[in-house]
């Protein structure tokens, strides 16, 4: 996503220039990538050490309870060299990471912004949002941030809800967790005043059904109100509008509004919900992870700095693209 | 009972299920129209009631502009309750002249621009004019779903029999479509 209109070239420079503690992080992700790199091949080594082993000791082997044995306590030496020698340095540059790049480019983007790393957004706002209907029986997740852009007040935070669905089988109860949501939530103030309730959804019936599926979804309806039809077809193949009020429903959703949530769709490429409830716009990117640490890359590198930037920059766009950030109504 | 009575039967079941299922979609898209209709209204009589104050706002400042503030005060004469599409049409057409010429004379005084009023003003008029298209756009969308449901088979039988005819959408202006020529606005 074009960071253009969000920050000028100059101010992104200045803030990859300023990341504190560059040196010792970067000797710290050195000696992760130096841990790992031995912990991978000891790993093959063993590996190969086994195979051989078992091709040449013969099931009919007078020794075979030595060879089991052995077998074990390679993969424990392994598992232990990992966990005392690779996962601890791990953790630490993933925490100096966090601190030091990306709390700082919150602070320098967002001032007074609030960053928790372990911490994301509780239920009651998830639930609140109306994007997932679905009761929710695990969840987790990680990197709230709470801030103030131009005059929004905004948060985000990556998720991962689930439920549970039991099943009772010969052997007795059989559990599986299927994802419900897997990405970045995000709330922020809107512009605009309102009192009812509006959601965007994929439209995955008129998407693969046609007109079929937009008849269904019509007689179908939806527990958060009457479906609502938006002039811009491409924006009408993509997604679905609830509404407990169809003009509330349009004065929110404006023409410009479509074709930037349209615009904002191909650019992310995944799964897009929008809702505005109680005066807030939730938003809600299906994506795999937010501010991932790469270990591969040098910390010296601008432009590995410029790349851990672009999750923010990307957030703040949408903000911007739906106008969220523009108070001509006052509010 | 004999087979062709329980085969008329169910076919004068079917006739009439189809027919109430039908008349009631007629019915509820006729009322969507109206809900629509009364939602442009609410809006159009918002906008209208913002005039007396923003000509009491602006008259202080804009003394010398007699002939804006006439054109302004003039778009406040008659009820606007009473008026049917039409006369909104051309009200609205007025209006949106008179607000044109306004916003580019608004730029010669700065100590109105910096009012703390005319700002909040200049909110609600935005805010009105949002909704107001909001409004429209929800009409258009409820006489497009009218309409093709008195003209497509078979709904259009039922239609017929109601007698219910096409609804015609709110459309731009000719002058609306046209580019704003700045000249025009003051003459």
């Amino acid at each position: 996503m074009s960071d253009s209109e969000l920050l000028s070239k100059d101010k992104i420079e200045s803030i990859c220039r300023n990341v504190p503690d560059i040196e010792p992080m970067e000797q710290l992700r050195l000696k992760v990538k130096k841990r790992t790199k031995t912990f991978i091949l000891t790993s093959i080594i063993i590996a190969a050490v086994l195979i051989s082993a078992l091709i040449l000791l013969k099931p009919d082997s007078r020794a075979p309870g030595l060879a089991v044995a052995s077998v074990f306590a390679l993969i424990l030496g392994l598992l232990i060299f990992y966990f005392v020698a690779v996962s601890p340095v791990l953790s630490k540059l993933k925490t100096k990471f966090k601190e030091n790049i990306i709390k700082y480019y919150i602070s320098s983007i967002l001032p007074g912004s609030h960053y928790e790393p372990e911490k994301y957004h509780n239920l009651s706002e998830y639930y609140e949002s109306l994007l997932f209907m679905i009761d929710v029986d695990r969840h987790s997740g990680e990197n709230y941030v709470k801030g103030v852009f131009d005059k929004t007040e905004l948060s985000f935070s990556f998720m991962h809800t689930e439920y549970k669905q039991v099943e009772h089988t010969k052997n007795g109860q059989k559990v599986t967790w299927h994802t419900i949501f897997k990405g970045v939530f995000l709330c922020a103030d809107s512009n605009k005043n309102f009192k009812g309730k509006t959601i965007i959804l994929p439209d995955t019936a008129e998407k693969y059904l046609g007109g079929f599926g937009k008849w269904l979804q019509r007689h179908s309806g939806n527990t958060v109100g009457e479906l609502v039809y938006m002039e811009n077809v491409k924006f009408e193949k993509e997604f679905v509008v609830y509404s407990t009020d169809p003009v509330e429903a349009r004065y929110l959703i404006t023409p410009k509004i479509q074709e930037q949530i349209f615009h904002i769709k191909n650019l992310l490429k995944k799964d897009l919900r929008l809702s505005f409830v109680n005066n807030r716009v939730f938003i809600a990117i299906s994506r795999d992870d937010i501010f991932k640490l790469n270990t591969s890359l040098s910390f010296k590198n601008p432009e590995t700095l410029r790349y851990y930037m672009k999750d923010i920059i990307e957030l703040l766009t949408l903000i911007h693209l739906l106008d969220l950030n523009i108070r001509i109504w006052g509010r | 009972m004999s087979s062709e009575l329980i085969v008329i039967l169910v076919i004068v079941g079917f006739l009439l299920l189809a027919y109430i299922f039908i008349y009631n979609g007629l019915v509820s898209r006729k009322n969507q129209v109206e809900y629509a209709n009364g939602a442009v209204n609410v809006a159009f009589k918002n906008r209208y009631d913002l005039i007396p104050n923003l000509v009491a706002t602006v008259k202080q400042y804009m003394q010398h502009e007699r002939g804006l503030l006439e054109k302004l005060t003039e778009l406040r004469s008659g009820s606007a309750s009473q008026w049917d599409a039409k006369q909104m049409g051309e009200w609205d057409q007025r209006y949106n002249n008179a607000m044109k010429a306004f916003n580019i004379t608004v730029e010669n005084y700065p100590n109105l621009k910096a009012d703390t009023q005319f700002t909040h003003l200049q909110v609600s008029l935005n805010e009105c004019e949002a909704q107001l298209a909001a409004a429209r756009r929800t009409y258009n969308a409820a006489v497009m779903d009218y309409n093709n449901s008195i003209e497509m088979f078979p709904s259009n039988i039922v239609a017929s029999m109601l007698n219910y005819k096409r609804k015609d959408m709110i459309e731009a202006t000719q002058q609306e479509r046209q580019t704003p020529n700045v000249n025009n606005l003051f003459a």
